[in-house]
C-alpha cells in the first residue's frame, strides 16, 4: 500500500498546487487576499508545463 | 427556492450535457480512430465495440443539453438578474441563442443519423462512427465555447469561452473515463484496452483545468471572497490532489494489474480506487453545479454536508453499477 506514495515530479507538484487551494481558502477566511490563488494557480501550471514537455 | 432559479438550472443542464456529449464524441472519436481500417484484427474489434458502446453516453449528453436549451428559449427572457463581475448578464446569454440554435440543430440531426443507422456492430459502422464524432466534437465544442455573446471579441469573451469548453476536458471527461471504467468491469480483455487510455485521458483532465485557471486571467479584478468561493476552492484542492493520486500511482497499479502475469487489484486497492474514482466525479460535477447558481445562501457547513452527502449517494450508486458489470456476460471476443 505504501506505492499509493510513490510520485512524479509532476504528481509532486500537483499535490503542492492542491495543498495551497487549501491554505488560500483559510487565508482568505482570515481576512487575507487573493496571492495564495495565485500561487497556487501558477504551481498548477508550471505542473502543467512539465507534463507538456515530458509528452 | 433556496437560491436556485430555474434558469440557472437549466444553464447547469445545457453546460453538463454538451460537456458529456462532447466528451463522449472525443473519446469515441480516439477510441475509433486507433482501429481506423484495419479491417477484423481482434485489437480493432475491441476499439470498435468502445466506441459504439460510448454512444449512448453521447445521446444522453444531446438529451440534456438539448432539453434544457429548448428549456432557456423560452424561459430565460422573463429573469432579469444582474450579474456580478465574470457571471454572463441575461442580455449576453440571449444574444448567443442566434449562435446556438443552429449548433443545436445540427447536433441533433446527427444524433438522430446515429441513432437510425442499422447493423451498429458491424465494419462499416464502425469506420462511419470516426468521422460522427469528429463532427459531433466539433459542434459541442462550438456550443460549449458560446455560453454568451458580448458583441465583441475582448477579454470578457475569451473567458466566457475557456470557462466552457473547459467542461468537455474535464466533467465531462471524467465521466466518461468513469462510465470506462465501470464498462471494463465484463473482462479483463476490456481492461486492457481501457486503463492503457488512463493517462492520456488523465493528461487532458489536467490540461482542461489549466485552460479554465488561464481562462481566469481574463477576469483577474472579478474574484470576490464569498463563502461560494471559498468553499469552490476547497473542491478544487481536493480535486486536484484525489486527480494526481488517481491518475498516478493509482493508475499505474490498475495498469500494472492487468498486465500479462498481474494479480488483479486487491481488495483494499480496489476500495481505495473505487473511492477516488467517486471524489473525482463528484468534485467535477460539484463545482459545475455550483458555478452555475449565482445567489446561494448555504454556510460553508452547509455546502461541505450536501457534497458529503452526494458523495455518498454516488459511491453507493457507482458500486452498484460496478457489481451490475462484473455480473454482465462480457462480450464475445474477450471469450479465449
Amino acid at each position: 500500500m505504501t506505492e499509493i506514495l510513490n510520485f512524479t515530479l509532476f504528481e509532486k507538484i500537483l499535490i503542492a498546487s492542491g495543498l495551497l487551494f487549501f491554505a488560500n481558502v483559510i487565508w482568505i477566511a482570515s481576512g487575507g487576499g487573493f496571492e495564495l490563488l495565485y500561487v497556487a494557480k501558477g504551481i498548477y501550471l508550471l505542473g502543467i508545463i512539465i507534463l507538456a514537455t515530458k509528452a | 427556492m433556496f437560491g436556485f432559479e430555474l434558469t440557472e438550472f437549466l444553464l447547469f443542464g445545457k453546460q453538463l450535457g454538451i460537456a458529456l456529449a462532447g466528451a463522449a464524441a472525443l473519446w469515441g472519436f480516439i477510441f475509433s480512430l486507433k482501429d481506423f481500417h484495419c479491417g477484423k484484427d481482434k485489437q480493432c474489434i475491441i476499439y470498435d465495440w468502445i466506441a459504439v458502446r460510448i454512444l449512448p453516453l453521447f445521446l444522453i449528453g444531446v438529451g440534456i443539453g438539448s432539453v434544457s436549451y429548448a428549456g432557456l428559449l423560452s424561459t430565460v427572457e422573463a429573469v432579469a438578474h444582474e450579474g456580478i463581475a465574470y457571471v454572463p448578464t441575461t442580455p449576453e446569454i440571449v444574444a448567443s441563442f442566434p449562435i446556438l440554435t443552429p449548433l443545436f440543430f445540427a447536433l441533433v440531426a446527427l444524433a438522430l443519423v446515429a441513432i437510425s443507422l442499422p447493423n451498429k456492430g458491424g465494419d462499416k459502422y464502425a469506420n462511419w462512427i470516426t468521422y460522427f464524432y469528429a463532427i459531433a466534437f466539433l459542434v459541442c465544442f462550438a456550443i460549449t465555447s458560446f455560453p454568451a455573446w458580448r458583441g465583441v471579441l475582448d477579454g470578457h469573451q475569451l473567458f466566457y469561452a475557456g470557462h466552457g469548453f473547459h467542461s468537455i476536458f474535464t466533467v465531462g471527461s471524467v465521466i466518461v473515463l468513469d462510465y470506462l471504467f465501470v464498462l471494463s468491469k465484463r473482462a479483463k480483455i476490456l481492461k486492457e484496452h481501457v486503463f492503457a487510455l488512463f493517462p492520456t485521458i488523465s493528461a487532458v483532465v489536467w490540461f482542461g483545468l489549466a485552460f479554465d485557471f488561464l481562462s481566469a486571467l481574463f477576469i483577474i479584478e472579478g474574484f470576490e471572497p464569498t463563502t461560494k468561493m471559498l468553499f469552490m476552492q476547497t473542491v478544487i484542492g481536493i480535486l486536484i490532489i484525489n486527480g494526481t493520486l488517481l491518475s498516478g500511482p493509482l493508475a499505474r497499479k490498475m495498469m500494472n494489474s492487468v498486465k500479462p502475469g498481474g494479480e488483479g487489484l486487491k481488495g483494499g486497492w480496489k476500495l481505495v480506487a473505487n473511492i477516488a474514482g467517486t471524489v473525482s466525479i463528484t468534485s467535477w460535477m460539484t463545482i459545475t453545479f455550483i458555478d452555475s447558481f449565482e445567489s446561494l445562501p448555504f454556510s460553508y457547513a452547509e455546502f461541505f454536508a450536501g457534497y458529503l452527502l452526494v458523495l455518498a449517494v454516488i459511491f453507493a450508486g457507482h458500486s452498484f453499477f460496478e457489481w451490475m458489470e462484473e455480473r454482465t456476460a462480457p462480450p464475445e471476443f474477450a471469450h479465449k
